[in-house]
């Protein structure tokens, strides 16, 4: 075990023995939190569990989630006292950070890892650097770049040069996580903000499934189909689930029956109720069908109190097309 | 004397061939005829037209006699009674059918007004035998009479309560009944036609007859009529009649939801159509449905399938008719159709399009006459809820389109007023989660709000008659203010706030300004008048007449009162300016 000297800062700025070796912190880009600016800017090396617990008490609990951040459950690998792993570690605290809150995205943009330098070494493997980006970038700019996807198979497509290229463009660009729309909308969702209005159900839109069903009883001649705006003519009874008989156009005896019409109306203009307007469409003439209607597609939540149909009831039609005009 | 004159001229024309008669003869029958029945000789006078020989000339000339029958029968005390209902009998089995009618329909048209249910129940079955004598030309006949029959029923007073429909006193439910009776065996011959032909033309004379009968019974006595229901009056003749008429509709081959949308399907122009105009005249559709959806009236042969939406939508030619004449009955008809109809509906269901109907824009208007102008009060309070019930139907764009339109064509301050507590509420429901639109939250709210917050004729608009209004325009912007956070501005009011201040706060201010300080001189002055000269009234620059009647003038006491109550108006209205001015100021210091 190494027996660096580190020492934390603590946050009235006093310096304490300053460590053994220096760090470079160079390209320090933008950094709102003046803590954190104390912290690095000192240009000390940490120990990595005081930087974690330092961050720690600089963020505030997450206001979408419960509890607070836990750093300590990163799965981070860091290897002390090398440079590259307290500013990645910066950066990927921030990272994730800024995907679980806004609020301290606003702290700090990423911070790069590398320098140019690093980057021109051969130093820092592809992977290494994709996977930086993919953790800092927006999604659009990882899709612009072709940077999507596992880290394995974008290390195979992309070469070394695209890589600086992307990595550098990130920085000029400033494109990282949360400038994109669709960070926002993930924000949203986690703050549990529906936005679906509910002014639909005004559209007698086709949307869902219909609600009604429909058996044939005696078939029709399976040719003939009305058409919205056609005139239909049909004998029905109609029926509770209870089974209450609460309208019916078919007269008792069959010599009355010569003397009653059958009701016509145009089909599929709104005359009727839904289930009758869609459910006659699907009939041939000649047909007998029994077409059961929910509510929705009937008289909803009021009914019609008037011809015994209470709230909410769906209704049984004994349908028989005669003739379609 | 008569009598004797009665044989001879009978024994006269007992020879003459071919009823060549003379009119003398016919004169001589007729005075004979009637002196001996008025002399009450009703006996010998039936022996003598009963007698086969002479039954040319009863055929011929025995309807004169029609006429003082009737009054005897009339008088029911006569001990003549039998013979001359056995008179009228033979007359009516032997006469010649078309003189019997033309008899009957006079005494029918003649009967003053104490006798009119007496007479037409008298003369009912006779009517009915001679018409059926008719045979296949009776159509035309049957329409006479009816016509006649229900022009002398229709002038009889309809029972109000419900025990005035019991009593009956003028006998307008007894004719009614009577006349059920009477269509019975036309309707069954009808009825046959169809049975036997499968279906009826609908030129068919006699049914056209009973159609005709049908709709003018519906307008006239039906419309006035206002029926009770089964559990307040178990047993309502008139409800019996409302009933068969539906009935009878449906059995000629009327079909009722047809007729129902008359009003709202467009027909093909056909010729003759304007005697199909003729032939369905919207009042008497009115009554119908009034009967459908209010009375609950032969709702079982009214099919239930008819989608609430449509129904509204053809009930609005109807109930615009009712809502446009002044009778109170009319308008209390109008609103119940309106309510039933509304009622139907989900909330927040009916679309936009529907706004683009002359119904849908014209019934309002008509409505808005009721609240403002219809002196039952009870009336009035009805109007407004229906009013509001109307409303509470429209999805939230066909609200937006309607508050405009009334807030513009309106100019009652009541009224918009009341759109404007209708607009608040809307807003309300729309800053709630889950309910934002653009319609109450979006760009369409600001133009909105300039039609609400704004003075037609900036300071110097008068504000008391406006009162209503721009109460609630200034309790509107005082909520929004409140309610709508300046950082979240959902409702767009903080950006808006400056014009609102330049053309709406300031204008009002110094309206407002102007107003008390013309007030406070005027009550100052008046109750300086007072103590000077308490004696002598001044005399007023103007009268004021109401309906012939000079009104008194107002006492000094009376002056105080109007303006000290209208210098109080102007403090509530500035109380809600300020605490609005307050919370503009409020706002706008920085932040520390």
């Amino acid at each position: 075990m190494e027996t660096n000297e580190r020492t934390a800062v603590d946050y009235s700025g006093r310096r304490k023995r300053a460590s053994t070796r220096p760090t470079k912190l160079s390209g320090l880009y933008v950094l709102k939190d003046v803590l954190l600016l104390n912290l690095l800017l000192f240009r000390e090396s940490f120990a990595e569990k005081e930087l974690i617990s330092a961050i720690q008490r600089l963020r505030k609990p997450d206001p979408y989630e419960d509890k607070p951040l836990d750093l300590h459950a990163e799965s981070l690998s860091i290897s002390r006292c090398s440079f590259k792993t307290h500013d990645a570690l910066i950066g990927r605290l921030q990272a994730r950070g800024a995907r679980h809150s806004g609020a301290f995205m606003m702290a700090a943009d990423p911070v790069r890892a590398w320098s140019d330098e690093q980057l021109k070494n051969e130093e820092v493997p592809k992977k290494d650097l994709i996977k930086f980006i993919q953790e800092n970038a927006a999604h659009s700019f990882l899709a612009e770049h072709k940077l999507l996807g596992n880290i394995k198979n974008v290390a195979k497509t992309a070469t070394k040069e695209q890589l600086v290229q992307a990595y550098n463009q990130l920085f000029e660009k400033k494109r990282f996580k949360g400038t994109d729309v669709d960070v926002v909308t993930e924000q949203v969702e986690a703050a549990k903000i529906s936005d679906a209005p509910k002014e639909t159900k005004t559209e007698p839109a086709d949307e869902g499934p219909p609600k009604f069903t429909k058996s044939i009883l005696k078939k029709g001649d399976k040719t003939n189909f009305p058409k919205k705006g056609d005139t239909v003519s049909c004998w029905y009874t109609g029926t509770l689930e209870n089974g209450t008989v609460f309208d019916t156009n078919i007269p008792t005896s069959a010599k009355k029956k010569k003397q009653t019409k059958p009701l016509s109306f145009k089909v599929g203009t709104g005359k009727v109720i839904r289930g009758w307007d869609e459910g006659l469409l699907t009939m041939s003439k000649g047909e007998t069908a029994r077409l059961e209607i929910e509510s929705e597609w009937a008289y909803g939540k009021k009914g019609l109190p008037d011809a015994k149909i209470p709230p909410n009831a769906k209704l049984i039609f004994e349908v028989e097309l005669v003739s379609i005009d | 004397m008569a009598l004797e004159q009665l044989c001879d001229v009978v024994q006269r024309c007992q020879a003459i061939k071919d009823e060549g008669f003379s009119p003398e003869d016919y004169d001589l029958f007729f005075t004979a005829g009637r002196t001996c029945i008025e002399q009450g000789n009703s006996a010998q006078v039936l022996s003598i037209l009963v007698d086969e020989k002479n039954k040319n000339i009863v055929r011929c000339m025995g309807w004169n006699l029609l006429g003082s029958l009737v009054q005897i029968l009339l008088k029911k005390e006569d001990r003549n009674l039998p013979h001359c209902h056995a008179i009228l009998s033979h007359l009516l089995e032997v006469g010649s059918p078309k003189e019997l009618l033309v008899g009957l329909l006079e005494q029918v048209e003649e009967a003053d007004s104490a006798s009119i249910a007496e007479t037409v129940t008298l003369l009912l079955k006779p009517l009915q035998t001679v018409l059926l004598r008719l045979g296949m030309k009776k159509a035309s006949s049957v329409g006479m009479a009816l016509s006649t029959l229900l022009s002398q029923v229709t002038r009889l007073p309809v029972p109000v309560t419900k025990e005035q429909e019991e009593d009956d006193v003028f006998g307008l439910c007894r004719c009614c009944s009577a006349l059920l009776q009477f269509v019975k065996p036309f309707v069954e011959e009808i009825k046959e036609v169809v049975k036997d032909n499968n279906r009826i033309s609908k030129d068919n004379e006699l049914r056209v007859e009973l159609l005709k009968f049908c709709m003018k019974s519906l307008s006239e006595p039906l419309l006035e009529v206002h029926l009770k229901d089964p559990d307040t009056l178990l047993k309502s003749p008139l409800r019996d009649f409302a009933t068969e008429i539906l009935i009878i509709l449906s059995s000629i081959g009327e079909s009722l939801p047809d007729l129902l949308s008359r009003s709202v399907l467009k027909r093909r122009e056909v010729p003759g159509f304007l005697e199909e105009e003729v032939r369905y005249p919207k009042e008497s559709l009115a009554c119908l449905s009034h009967l459908l959806f209010v009375d609950h009236i032969a709702v079982d042969i009214f099919p239930a399938v008819l989608s609430p939406v449509f129904v509204l939508q053809c009930n609005m030619e109807y109930i615009e008719l009712l809502l446009s004449r002044t009778e109170e009955s009319r308008l209390q008809k109008g609103l119940e159709l309106y309510e039933k109809s509304l009622i139907r509906v989900e909330d927040n269901s009916l679309p936009v399009d529907l706004l683009e109907l002359k119904t849908f824009f014209s019934v309002p208007q008509n409505l808005v006459k009721v609240m403002t102008l219809c002196p039952d009060q009870t009336l009035r309070t009805k109007g407004l809820k229906v009013f509001q019930l109307s409303i509470d139907k429209f999805n939230t764009e066909a609200k937006y389109k309607f508050f405009k339109g009334m807030l513009k064509t309106s100019h009652h301050a009541g009224v918009e007023g009341y759109i404007i507590k209708n607009i608040k509420n809307q807003i309300d429901f729309s800053l709630k989660p889950c309910n934002g639109n653009d319609w109450f939250l979006g760009k369409y709210l600001l133009p909105l709000l300039r039609l609400v917050l704004c003075l037609p004729h900036g300071p110097e608009t008068d504000l008391l008659q406006n009162l209503d209004k721009i109460m609630e325009s200034l309790n509107l912007l005082r909520y929004m203010l409140i309610r709508d956070k300046e950082w979240e501005n959902e409702t767009g009011i903080w950006t808006e706030l400056y014009k609102i201040e330049d053309n709406y706060l300031k204008p009002l201010r110094t309206g407002l300004n102007m107003s008390k300080a013309h007030y406070e001189a005027e009550l100052k002055s008046v109750k300086e008048n007072k103590k000077i000269s308490s004696k002598d009234s001044k005399a007023s620059v103007c009268t004021v007449t109401v309906d012939h009647e000079k009104l008194p003038h107002m006492t000094p006491e009376m002056q105080i009162q109007v303006l000290q109550s209208a210098v109080f108006t102007f403090d509530l209205i500035e109380s809600v300016l300020g605490r609005i001015e307050e919370i503009i100021e409020a706002k706008e210091r920085p932040l520390s």
